[in-house]
């Protein structure tokens, strides 16, 4: 079976003007279909690059990266990306966002209206159809973002810390809910996040990246069934080995 | 401490205002000399007199300062005149009549007098042959004017109204009308000399009247003085005049110098200036019946409103000076 | 409905707005009965001579409708071939951070240059209407051309990428992303173009050419120091000048829901 993802020694160097930084070095790892991977690491240590390569935003500077075996190329494979900050169109309403992605992969546009408002029901906010972004809070923004994401039935579903600037409250639902909507939807996830708490709860595997430039310093399986609770001893367990390995890198720095 | 500093400030301001006061009044220097503050209009040829005495050294001779002001046209000149920017003026006899008529009412305003003869007709309507041959040809076409309420609006305005033309006019700054009729902007215009020879010149138009074919012998231009200045500074004023009268008498006297100077002035050819001589006429008598003929006009066309028709005679009283010119 | 303390509220600010109105009608009857010069018209004598503009017409027959119209033609026809170069322009320069650095040499003095400063240049090169036009384009490309580049530039990194990552070629992101993002300053820059230009028009017709247009009617009733009608002119000039910025405004505020709209 094909890899949902694959990184085989992937390097990334910027170019910044006479001197070169190089962000992640000789990175190998692997993702399997509908798994859900974190990827925790200190801040600063390339995780966003790490989104861009495998989202086909950029190219690695060397080594490859398949998705289910082909290049990544948001032309030819569906990505749902969803982002740390706010990424939904101002000036359009919920709806409209959640659309945004399916006018873009070439959905017909009869389908449009059915689709979005399926996914605008998943993720909870019927009724607020015609809502602006300013309009809602920003834990329903984050819904949005994830039903546009959803919306084009994604080959693999990508997040960069998005719960990160929401409030502990708000952070632990949506945590809730994203893994209602991933057992529903059987999907390939790879979350990034530097909190190893939401990892732990997360995830069914977490790797831990060094400090810049990244490789992969240590992979963790966490075998607890979901939901998972957050106060039980082989919860703690597995947060005190991902925080022990973190911090080897964070006093690195 | 304090109230010393008030005081002394006190006793300062006191004494600067005194100091200003005395100055003013023209206590701690010697009356100034009057310099006498001339408008004329842009490269007009009807205002060589005042070029000559320029160049001929008249006012230095006469005792006189001077400044000038230099106008795109005689409205403009007498907008400047009727709030005492000028004392003298040398313009166009309707821009005059129009601000002696708009000031009457007025203390406040500075009347032109008229008190010499700039000079006779000097007006000419060229056009472009291939479009315009005869009079009929000027229905609906577009004919440049040096700006409303000019001599040569008022002229082509009364010639159209008389004619039953209708002529679209289009206004703009005398010097660019050669350069609009040049590329076809217009399709003739009507200017002070020299700006109708250049078009001839320059860009084959033709002249298909001259301001004598309007209205012969008319008065052009004047030489204007401001009533407060007549009242305060007459002496002044005769002093003015005979310079302006010596210029014309140089003019007629000695065309061929008159010419030379006019070619120094605005550095044009000699063929140029050759034929707009040819429509002027620099006369020392004001022809005062062309005078009323042009306010009967314009107060027909609307330009002039607060006149009367019937009061037309006193307003030409009052309007040109006998003393200085014989009717 | 509308709470009691709001209507009360909004009904002091137009009893402000209307006592000032007639403060300063009082004030400017108070200085043409005062005033030594025949030059200052009182109130009353506009009206009449607006009256007589809208109903007559002016010394050469042009209604005061007429005059308007003309100059609105000739601001509207130079505003669309602004608005038509300045937003592509502007959309381009803000897209190519190089391509701006090599013509801001160009741009950057030439915007310094006010229009009126261009219209002898005008005169030698151009004819009629599109000396206007031209004059007009002077007056709203540039402030169209600099707000779209800072709309372009304001435009979030996050959903350039976000819609990168859904697919979207360069000529997708460019209207479905960067150009609606940028709308609110090109509309800004709409607007203050459309006002540059509107006061621009007036001192491009007082130059010379056709004898209509709002500019041309100033000129010519200055010249006949008939002030009355000068003042009509300007009266209407600044009543156009008002109303064009309401329309926009208007406008913008139907386009611009999305930001203005206060948390349901």
């Amino acid at each position: 079976m094909k890899k949902a993802i694959l990184l085989e020694s992937v390097s990334k160097k910027y170019e910044v003007g006479s001197s070169s930084l190089e962000v992640i070095k000789s990175l190998t790892f692997d993702v399997n279909e509908n798994e859900f991977v974190c990827i925790v690491g200190p801040s600063g240590c390339g995780k966003t690059t790490l989104l861009r390569l495998v989202s086909g935003l950029e190219p690695p500077t060397s080594g490859r990266i398949l998705i289910f075996g082909d290049p990544p190329d948001p032309r030819k494979q569906r990505f749902g990306v969803i982002f740390q900050e706010d990424s939904l169109l101002p000036w359009r309403t919920v709806i409209g966002n959640v659309k945004f992605g399916l006018e873009l992969q070439g959905y017909k546009e009869s389908e449009h209206e059915k689709i979005a408002r399926t996914y605008i029901e998943l993720v909870g906010l019927q009724g607020f159809e015609n809502y602006y972004p300013h309009q809602i809070s920003g834990g329903m923004k984050k819904r949005v973002a994830i039903a546009r994401a959803l919306a084009i039935n994604p080959d693999l579903i990508l997040m960069d810390e998005p719960f990160a600037d929401l409030d502990a409250q708000t952070r632990s639902l949506m945590q809730r809910e994203l893994l209602n909507i991933w057992s529903k939807l059987n999907k390939t996830v790879l979350f990034i996040t530097h909190n190893v708490e939401e990892a732990v709860f997360l995830a069914q595997r977490v790797f831990v990246l060094t400090k810049r430039p990244s490789r992969v310093k240590q992979i963790i399986n966490i075998d607890l069934p979901y939901p998972r609770a957050r106060l039980s001893p082989p919860f703690i367990s597995y947060r005190e080995r991902i925080l022990t390995a973190f911090h080897e890198e964070l006093e690195g720095i | 401490m304090k109230k010393s500093i008030i005081v002394i400030s006190i006793i300062l301001i006191v004494a600067l205002g005194a100091v200003a006061g005395m100055y003013s009044a023209g206590l701690l220097s010697p009356a100034p000399k009057v310099k006498v503050r001339i408008g004329y209009l842009t490269g007009d040829l009807h205002h060589l007199a005042l070029h000559i005495a320029i160049t001929k050294n008249y006012f230095a001779q006469y005792g006189i300062e001077y400044e000038l002001y230099e106008y795109i046209n005689g409205p403009t000149l007498m907008q400047h005149f009727v709030v005492g920017e000028l004392d003298f003026a040398y313009v166009g006899t309707p821009p005059a009549l129009t601000a002696r008529a708009s000031g009457l009412a007025s203390n406040a305003t500075y009347l032109p007098i008229v008190i010499g003869s700039g000079n006779l007709e000097g007006s000419a309507l060229v056009v472009n042959p291939n479009i315009i041959r005869s009079i009929i040809d000027l229905n609906n076409k577009k004919i440049g004017t040096p700006g409303t309420g000019t001599i040569q609006d008022v002229l082509i305005s009364t010639y159209a109204k008389n004619n039953n033309l209708t002529i679209t006019k289009y206004p703009g700054r005398v010097s660019d009308l050669p350069l609009q009729y040049g590329r076809g902007e217009i399709d003739g215009f009507i200017g002070w000399e020299p700006y109708p020879s250049i078009a001839v010149y320059q860009s084959n138009a033709s002249i298909l009247l001259t301001s004598h074919d309007i209205m012969p012998n008319h008065q052009c231009c004047v030489l204007v003085v401001s009533d407060k200045f007549l009242a305060a500074h007459p002496e002044i004023v005769d002093k003015v005049i005979q310079i302006h009268r010596t210029a014309i008498d140089f003019i007629n006297t000695n065309p061929a110098q008159a010419k030379e100077i006019a070619m120094n002035v605005t550095k044009l050819p000699a063929q140029v200036i050759e034929l707009a001589f040819s429509h002027m006429y620099f006369s020392k008598s004001v022809n005062v019946d062309s005078i009323r003929e042009f306010l009967v006009n314009m107060i027909r066309l609307g330009i002039i409103k607060n006149v009367d028709i019937n009061q037309v005679d006193s307003f030409i009283n009052g309007f040109i000076n006998t003393k200085y010119v014989a009717g | 409905m509308i709470p009691i303390k709001k209507q009360y509220r909004r009904l002091r600010s137009l009893l402000f707005a209307l006592s000032s109105v007639i403060m300063f009608f009082i004030f400017w009857e108070l200085i043409a009965l005062y005033s030594p010069s025949p030059y200052v018209p009182d109130p009353y004598s506009v009206l009449k001579a607006f009256i007589t503009m809208l109903t007559v017409g002016d010394i050469d027959g042009y209604t005061l409708t007429w005059h308007a119209l003309v100059s609105l033609e000739r601001v509207l026809l130079g505003f669309i071939v602004g608005a038509a170069t300045g937003v592509p322009i502007g959309m381009l320069l803000g897209i190519k951070p190089t391509l701006k650095g090599a013509v801001t040499p160009i741009i950057e003095p030439l915007r310094f240059i006010p229009p009126i400063a261009w219209i002898p240049l005008s005169i030698v090169l151009l004819i009629g209407l599109w000396r206007y036009i031209f004059l007009i384009w002077i007056g709203v490309f540039f402030p169209v051309l600099l707000d779209t580049i800072a709309g372009v530039k304001r435009t979030s990194i996050t959903l350039i990428q976000m819609a990168k990552t859904f697919g979207a070629d360069n000529k997708k992101i460019i209207a479905r992303v960067i150009f609606p993002s940028s709308l609110p300053e090109i509309m800004n820059g709409l607007r203050v173009g459309l006002g540059v230009g509107w006061m621009c028009i007036v001192a491009a017709e007082m130059i010379g050419g056709e004898p209509v247009g709002l500019g041309r009617l100033i000129l010519k009733y200055a010249n006949l120091l008939q002030i009355d009608v000068v003042i009509v002119g300007m009266i209407t000039i600044g009543l156009i000048g008002l109303t064009l910025n309401y329309f926009i405004l208007l406008l913008e505020k139907r386009l611009f829901k999305w930001r203005v709209e206060i948390r349901a």
